[in-house]
């Protein structure tokens, strides 16, 4: 079954004008990459409906959702969405309970795979529960607004740069986690970041965004290698030194500069620029993991 | 003292009733005037925080005169309830609404610019309609705006008198609330009674402005993280 | 999903709502009914005390019941003009009733002089007996009558100065109150020197132990300026029993003797 998602048109903004004309169908996740200030933000919040100045359309399902005479179509609370949000954005004054319960409470009548219960675990909010949002950490409120969104059980999942707050350790869960989720509930997803190796994990293809104008689109292995250009821009470059390979399980060994110390943590998937050579260039290429490629 | 304990009555009753119309009527005001961007903004802004600085007696003045029984209004009144609008009950309610309009109206208009866009945004792209993000969203935000403005609002109707005098009288019963009884007792040079009704009007004003002060004074969070 | 909304407005008007329910309690225990027959008799001021007795012995005669509302004539026929809900207008001249009845705001049926009123000047430790001309030696604020723009007790006061050939720079220096009750409490009270008194304010505040005037200290003007003070029965009170028995009692024996010994002279016998 298709889920197509149709935006064409354009909105203004102080430092650049969003042009889209984009068809694409949601049954594989879709990412959109690109570097600050280049639109991503807002391309997702004209698919929530949350930017009455879009002039054009925006269609789902074959749903008109949004065209040029009645912005509000469908309006955002009838769409079934799940967003979250790059600041988190609980509602203040309310528990995390109440805020989860607040999606709970307006989610789709569906039967889902995930339970309540495994997402509390699985996202490491049991014990902050009770607590009053304004007290969590900028992790611990994505991962609350993340657990939030999929209460909704939508029909479409919005995630702007969701894990930028929580530390690598969480980050490769959080992102083994949703891996699952979005397979078993099969879930529509448009997810933003500027970081290659999430979006390597978590899409099948790709949108990359420049000023707010699409400058490339297809899939995400296929782009992430080719688009080395866009990727330098976004990607942090590393300096290094390699001190041993392991091309059986694709892993090496690298000795940092000091410059690039704190870039990288360690455990960090990195994508490499160029060829590996063992003690000092760069021996073996490693690519992004994909589902057609092993290792 | 019968006469004065009905004067206590009555304007509790004035006072009481006004908060609890100008509740439902400052609230729609109050939101607009928290989110528009229109021009006209500043010119209702003004126009509601008038009765801040207009002698009560002008408003007194002009409302005797729109609500006569010649005026429109008043005429009206009369042929649907045979009573005039002036010196009577009702038209004090009328008056005190305009009166303490700015006292419902601004702290409820800070409560609701207090609500942030995101998290409106937020609740709707959590299936919230517009009227369950009021209810179930700003509402509960705005608890605190309520309770000012509707202690403000209250304590400020109980000292009306420059309004009361004009176009209210001193009818007991009907128009003779605290501040004008307080004022005939001066000027029937009665001050045992006079002082009574004003020290007791004094304490009510400053445990008014305590318990706003108190509970809903502005505490600040700090958010970690 | 409301239900907490519903829930914190309800939080937010019990309090409102059990203050209404003590004001409700206490309206009705110091009996501010409206459902009783009952009229409300606008008097001037310096009838109040007389009027209050007339409403006591009318109430102990008959199953009505009054309220009497005190203050100075014009401000009161003012009141009228703009809706006062008024039944019986009972003031200290003729010229207002009669301004209300051609305003078609009164019925001429019951116009009447209930009482002509006596002004005096009041002047407690003077020298001698009071003389209108030995005022100017004093400082006219001290001196006090009611105000003329609405008083027909300080319109009269007026008239008396000027015709007794006082300077007009000095009787804009005279002050003015609300009504001529006041003036009798001021002087008592020593706020005032001197000042234009009605007969029956000293006579009331003589009964209440306020004010002390002995004979020796009052130029009154009986002749040179009597107060008629005419009443009225208004239009909004045509078919209201309770009022209608008021000023017909005017014209009895007993209500005339309450005014007769309240100070004031009692015009020929109207039909």
């Amino acid at each position: 079954m298709s889920h197509q998602l149709i935006i064409k048109g354009s909105l203004r903004r102080a430092r650049f004008t969003l042009d889209l004309d984009l068809d694409v169908d949601l049954s594989r996740p879709l990412g959109i990459l690109g570097a600050t200030g280049a639109g991503k933000t807002t391309l997702l919040r004209v698919i929530a409906g949350l930017e009455r100045d879009f002039s054009g359309r925006v269609e789902f399902c074959g749903e008109v959702w949004h065209d040029g005479d009645h912005f509000d179509r469908v309006p955002t609370h009838q769409r079934g969405l799940g967003v979250v949000f790059q600041d988190g954005r609980l509602l203040p004054g309310r528990t995390v309970e109440s805020n989860l319960a607040f999606a709970r409470q307006r989610a789709r009548k569906v039967n889902a795979a995930v339970s309540y219960e495994a997402l509390t675990e699985a996202l490491d909010l049991n014990h902050l529960l009770s607590e009053p949002a304004e007290v969590l950490s900028g992790g611990e409120r994505q991962r609350a607004a993340l657990a939030r969104a999929l209460l909704a059980r939508p029909r479409l999942l919005l995630l702007d740069e969701p894990l930028a707050a929580n530390d690598a350790d969480h980050r490769q869960q959080l992102i083994r986690h949703l891996a699952e989720w979005l397979s078993a509930e099969g879930i529509p997803l448009v997810y933003v970041s500027h970081a290659a190796h999430e979006l390597a994990q978590l899409t099948r293809q790709l949108i990359v965004l420049e000023r707010g104008s699409v400058t490339a689109q297809g899939e995400t292995h296929v782009l992430l290698e080719a688009q080395s250009e866009a990727i330098d821009s976004v990607a942090r470059p590393v300096a290094a030194v390699v001190m041993s390979t392991d091309v059986e399980h694709s892993t090496a060994t690298l000795q940092l500069d000091d410059d690039a110390a704190g870039a990288v943590l360690p455990g960090e998937r990195v994508l490499l620029q160029r060829e590996l050579t063992e003690n000092s260039g760069l021996g073996a290429a490693l690519q992004p993991q994909s589902d057609e490629n092993e290792g | 003292m019968s006469g004065d304990l009905q004067a206590v009555g009555l304007t509790a009753l004035l006072a009481a009733t006004t908060t609890l119309l100008l509740v439902p009527l400052a609230s729609p005001l109050a939101w607009w005037l928290a989110r528009s961007t229109s021009p006209s903004r500043s010119v209702i802004e003004a126009v509601v925080a008038m009765p801040l600085v207009l002698p009560p007696t002008v408003l007194g003045f002009y409302l005797l005169i729109m609500l006569n029984p010649e005026s429109v209004v008043g005429s009206l009144w009369i042929e649907l309830t045979g009573d005039s609008l002036t010196f009577s009950f009702s038209g004090l309610v009328i008056a005190s609404i305009i009166y303490s309009l700015p006292f419902m109206v601004q702290p409820l208009q800070a409560a609701f610019r207090a609500v942030p866009d995101s998290v409106l945004e937020a609740a709707a792209t959590l299936g919230a309609s517009p009227r369950d993000r009021w209810l179930n969203v700003v509402l509960p935000m705005a608890k605190r705006g309520y309770l000012t403005g509707c202690v403000l609002t209250f304590a400020h109707t109980v000292g009306e008198f420059g309004v009361v005098l004009m176009m209210g009288g001193n009818i007991p019963g009907e128009t003779r609330v605290l501040s004008i009884a307080i004022y005939e007792h001066v000027e029937t040079l009665n001050y045992d009674a006079a002082h009574m009704l004003a020290l007791g009007l004094l304490g009510f004003s400053f445990l008014s402005l305590w318990l706003v002060y108190r509970y809903a004074g502005h505490r600040f969070e700090v958010v970690r993280g | 999903m409301t239900a907490a909304g519903l829930l914190y407005a309800v939080r937010c008007s019990s309090v409102l709502a059990l203050l209404h329910l003590f004001v409700l309690a206490s309206l009705l225990w110091s009996g501010g009914s409206a459902l009783a027959a009952e009229a409300r008799i606008a008097v001037a001021a310096n009838f109040r005390d007389t009027a209050e007795a007339i409403a006591a012995r009318l109430e102990a005669e008959s199953p009505h019941r009054y309220q009497v509302i005190a203050g100075s004539t014009g401000k009161l026929a003012s009141q009228i003009l703009n809706g006062a809900p008024f039944d019986v207008f009972m003031a200290a001249d003729r010229r207002r009733p009669q301004q209300l009845v051609e305003r078609g705001l009164a019925s001429a049926e019951f116009q009447q002089t209930y009482a002509v009123g006596v002004l005096g000047l009041w002047w407690p430790g003077g020298s001698g007996a009071p003389a209108l001309d030995a005022l100017a030696a004093l400082d006219p604020r001290s001196v006090c009558m009611a105000n003329p723009a609405f008083a027909p007790y300080g319109e009269a006061a007026l008239a008396m100065l000027q015709n007794a050939g006082l300077e007009a720079s000095w009787l804009e220096g005279v002050v003015r109150v609300d009504n001529v009750n006041l003036v009798a409490g001021l002087i008592a009270q020593g706020h005032a020197r001197a000042g234009f008194v009605a007969r029956s304010s000293l006579i009331a505040g003589k009964r209440q132990g306020t004010v002390v005037a002995v004979d020796e200290e009052v130029l009154w003007f009986a002749e040179q300026a009597p107060i008629d003070q005419a009443m009225v029965l208004l239009a909004r009170a045509e078919r209201n029993v309770a009022a209608r028995y008021w000023v017909q009692q005017m014209q009895t024996e007993p209500i005339r003797e309450l005014i007769r010994v309240d100070g004031y002279r009692l015009p020929g016998k109207q039909n």
